[in-house]
């Protein structure tokens, strides 16, 4: 039940979006899969890898996350399954030793985290989070150091719910220790000091909590105030959902203590992150993300001319961006033949409505530059364009961008739209 | 100083064991890796909860993260009950484990701290003020 009871196959990296040093990167690793059950590890660890970009923000933040898939193989399949909770006995033999009833808590799936770092620092040294996926359809999971989660369909929220605590220091916002009905004692009133995390406060001032960028003037302070500290209060949210205020009972505590939203994933599995804790995720992943500050288009054209009325796009990093120069009489700027003319857009822009033909407005990443295509397209469709040459080059640089076939004619040979490669 | 609009891309792997409220550095390495940026960089009295924070020889904080379930007094357990109480806390019998940070890794990093609220023995963090629980100069001297 250690290391001899298995192999690291090997580590393939599964959600690309460049260099470790400069991403945040989740590291997956298997437990209780044998060899022969490494397909479907692959399987279970692209089913999470869905259900971490469905939730909000991580989809909004992609580009900032690379996951690395670790193959291990152990002797046996499943994990340790004690009697002493209720369990089947089972005691397979596995590489990181998963195990259910870990503190005798019967869905607290637990490994050796010790070994479980030491295989991600070797082959991920700039790991930022460890998962370990375990072989079995138990509902189970656990938190700390090295998240856990088991195949069952609901533990992928386990692991999530763990995940903001780990990586994003935020801190539970339920409001109970052991239960709302367990007869807590210790849990009525917190007296003490303001929490350090981010997402818990016992400050109601709309001037001064620390959150108060997102509280709107209409939102009452408290939002909410519980009547009976010696319980949890069981009024629903009197306002609509995704209201930011303070609602009283967070973090273990009845009353003193306030969340920011009525739910979030932080108080329960299943709801969304609130909206600070949404922040929170989007200020930690913002040093991984790469901004494109600019990008420069220059075409030169042939013999064969094209109505300067005819309007351009260039489309990069899945959005069009408007071809025109600032101040140009002419829709077209590439209609003059035998012309080279450059457009900039972002930094040092010279096209038409800037603002809105910007890559930093909205954001966009540098691994969006080679996860879309790039092309020229003409509207409307022309029969007469010569194009000898094109390119597309970012700041900070990816690609260099050229159409691939130089001297093409838009509308003869390749349609309306001319790819860059 | 504040590091939270530079740009890292030195930073320190640090894993430590503990035990109750001994912590014991197990190993170091350091790598190119941009980190998250920092946490509002407020002073630590009279705040609870578990965060590291990075000194610069004036004594200044430059660098702080939140750790929430670093040290683990007590554990989440979770029920089949999707919507409500879908997670309680448990006491754990032993306070012990291990866990790892990134700090950065510049010149003007001298000191590393982690503060925790009180741990007694045993029970939950107690809900009082944070305290200093290891200290470590970064020059490589475990000073507490």
């Amino acid at each position: 039940m250690t290391t001899v009871d298995g192999n690291i196959i090997g580590t393939d990296i599964v959600i690309n979006h460049g260099l470790p040093s400069r991403r945040w990167n989740l590291v997956v690793l298997g437990d209780g899969y044998r060899t022969s059950e490494l397909i479907k590890y692959r399987y279970d660890v692209q089913n999470f890898i869905d259900k971490l970009k469905d939730t909000k923000p991580f989809d909004e933040v992609w580009n900032a996350i690379n996951i690395y898939r670790i193959d291990v193989s152990s002797t046996d399949s499943g994990a340790d399954d004690p009697v002493a909770c209720g369990g089947t006995g089972a005691t397979p033999a596995t590489y990181f030793d998963a195990t259910f009833c870990g503190a005798g808590i019967q869905r607290l799936l637990i490994v050796n985290n010790t070994t479980a770092m030491q295989v991600a620092s070797d082959r991920v040294p700039e790991w930022d989070m460890i998962l370990v996926l375990v072989n079995s359809t138990v509902y189970g999971g656990s938190g700390g150091a090295v998240a856990t989660s088991s195949t069952h369909p609901s533990a992928s929220e386990i692991v999530i719910h763990e995940i903001g605590h780990t990586a994003f220091g935020l801190v539970d916002e339920y409001e109970y220790y052991a239960g709302c009905g367990s007869g807590e004692v210790g849990h009525d009133v917190y007296t003490g000091p303001e929490p350090f995390e981010p997402n818990v406060t016992i400050n109601t001032d709309r001037n001064t909590n620390k959150w108060r960028h997102l509280i709107l003037p209409t939102t009452p302070m408290p939002t909410t105030s519980n009547a009976n500290c010696s319980q949890c209060d069981p009024q629903p949210s009197p306002v609509p959902q995704g209201t930011v205020g303070t609602f009283e009972g967070a973090q273990y505590f009845h009353c003193g203590k306030f969340r920011p939203e009525f739910n979030c994933k932080m108080r329960a599995l299943g709801p969304p992150f609130c909206a600070v804790c949404r922040e929170v995720i989007h200020n930690t992943f913002s040093p991984f993300l790469i901004p494109i500050s600019q990008i420069k288009l220059t075409v030169t054209t042939g013999n064969r001319d094209i109505d300067g009325d005819n309007r351009v796009f260039l489309g990069f990093g899945g959005r069009e961006f408007r071809c025109r120069l600032s101040n140009d009489s002419d829709a077209n700027p590439f209609h003059l033949q035998n012309n080279t003319v450059t457009l900039t857009f972002g930094t040092s822009s010279n096209v038409e409505d800037s603002a809105i033909n910007d890559p930093r407005n909205p954001f966009m990443d540098v691994s969006d530059a080679t996860n879309f295509p790039v092309c020229i397209r003409v509207q409307p469709k022309c029969n007469s364009w010569d194009i000898i040459s094109a390119t597309v080059e970012t700041i900070p640089q990816t690609s260099i961008f050229s159409i691939k076939y130089p001297k093409i004619v838009v509308g003869d040979d390749s349609g309306e739209k001319v790819e860059l490669v | 100083m504040s590091l939270k609009d530079s740009n890292i891309t030195k930073a320190r792997r640090l894993t430590f064991q503990y035990k109750d409220t001994n912590i014991k550095l197990i190993s170091q390495y350091t790598i190119d890796k941009v980190l998250p940026p920092t946490s509002p960089l407020i002073k630590s009295e009279n705040k609870s909860g578990v965060w590291y924070e990075i000194t610069d020889a004036q004594q200044n904080i430059i660098y702080n993260r939140g750790i929430p379930n670093a040290i683990q007094t007590d554990v989440e357990v979770f029920s089949n009950e999707p919507e409500e109480e879908s997670i309680i806390r448990q006491n754990v019998p032993q306070i012990e484990g291990t866990f790892s940070i990134l700090i950065p890794d510049i010149p003007e990093a001298k000191s590393l701290s982690i503060f925790s609220n009180p741990i007694k023995k045993g029970k939950k963090l107690l809900q009082k003020s944070a305290t200093k629980i290891f200290e470590m100069n970064l020059n490589g001297d475990n000073i507490q």
